[in-house]
């Protein structure tokens, strides 16, 4: 941080709106026009899949699909590089090619250097059904990869 | 412990003197006593911190050169030992905090972040940010005293932009 830089409201929004959570710091968006782009200068994005389908009482594959969509539009809204992004997903969006979208929109286009997947086995995916994560989405270097909940079969040249 | 007294100058003209170990926790201080820019006799002023700003950080700062030196003291303390002064110091900070307005907090934030003193920075933001935590963007302008420059149809965009994020 720059000594005595932090002379304007601008900037201390900046240090605080980062201390929230994601959607947290998203919806202070509204409040005004002075707040409304502060959330997209953040460099650390959490989007945790269920915990949105919870608090929005979803229940469906619909919705489901909203809140996939609607995430990869927050993840364009955001401005310039992150240094790291978390992410929980169900296996759907790793069937439907969703999470290929977001991992190449955050390697290529946000140059995210730590990316953390977290897969949750959910009620749609009672079998564990297999997919794969294409290595082309991984076109730019990453620091950092971290998973749970995936399985290799490298032979395949693909993580699924 | 050196007692060496440094003095600091508010940007409304209020002396204040605190012990330079204390001053030590401002980076910006510590900084210009390293390349021995302190005079001895004359105070540091600070001009963007007025006195009622600067007592509150001087009360900060005395607080945790005490605890600091608690540490080095009792190096072998218990686990319960050092659970209980953890909660001692969280319990002091959170009732500093209380004893402030949300306008003071501003103010207190902007002099943190212009002396560079992480851990008031990280106790006031966090402070902040839980009091807008889990409310309302009705709720936040009220809590900020701000105004609503949006018209329902800009609001309304913003919402659908970032539906991700609301409910």
């Amino acid at each position: 941080m720059l000594i005595g830089s932090a002379n304007s409201l601008d900037d201390v929004l900046l240090l605080i709106i980062p201390r929230l959570s994601t959607e947290e710091a998203i919806r202070t968006s509204v409040v005004s026009k002075r707040w409304k782009h502060v959330w997209k200068q953040m460099s650390h994005l959490v989007f945790d899949m269920l915990r949105i389908i919870k608090s929005k009482k979803l229940r469906d594959l619909d919705g489901l699909n909203r809140v996939a969509t609607s995430m990869t539009t927050v993840i364009n809204n955001h401005y310039g590089h992150l240094e790291s992004c978390e992410i929980t997903h169900f296996s759907y969006q790793g069937l439907n090619g969703m999470l290929n979208t977001w991992i190449r929109l955050l390697t290529c286009v946000k140059h995210t250097k730590v990316l953390t997947l977290r897969r949750y086995i959910d009620i749609f995916d009672r079998e564990r059904k297999v997919f794969y994560i294409s290595l082309d989405s991984f076109s730019h270097h990453i620091g950092a990869l971290h998973h749970s909940r995936y399985i290799h079969t490298f032979s395949k040249a693909q993580i699924p | 412990m050196s007692s060496n007294m440094i003095m600091l100058k508010s940007s409304d003209g209020a002396s204040f003197e605190i012990e330079e170990a204390a001053a030590r926790k401002s980076k910006i201080i510590a900084n210009m006593i390293e390349v021995e820019c302190v005079d001895e006799d004359k105070a540091i002023p600070l001009q963007n911190v007025t006195g009622n700003i600067l007592a509150l950080v001087i009360e900060y700062c005395n607080k945790h050169i005490v605890d600091d030196d608690d540490d080095v003291a009792t190096e072998e303390a218990s686990e319960e030992e050092e659970e209980a002064k953890k909660k001692k110091v969280d319990d002091w900070e959170a009732e500093f905090m209380n004893s402030m307005s949300l306008e003071t907090m501003f103010e207190l934030l902007l002099a943190a972040n212009y002396l560079n003193i992480k851990s008031l920075i990280d106790l006031v933001c966090q402070t902040i940010a839980n009091n807008i935590k889990d409310k309302t963007p009705e709720e936040v302008r009220k809590i900020f005293s701000i105004e609503n420059d949006f018209t329902p149809e800009e609001e309304e965009e913003i919402r659908k932009e970032n539906a991700w994020a609301f409910g």
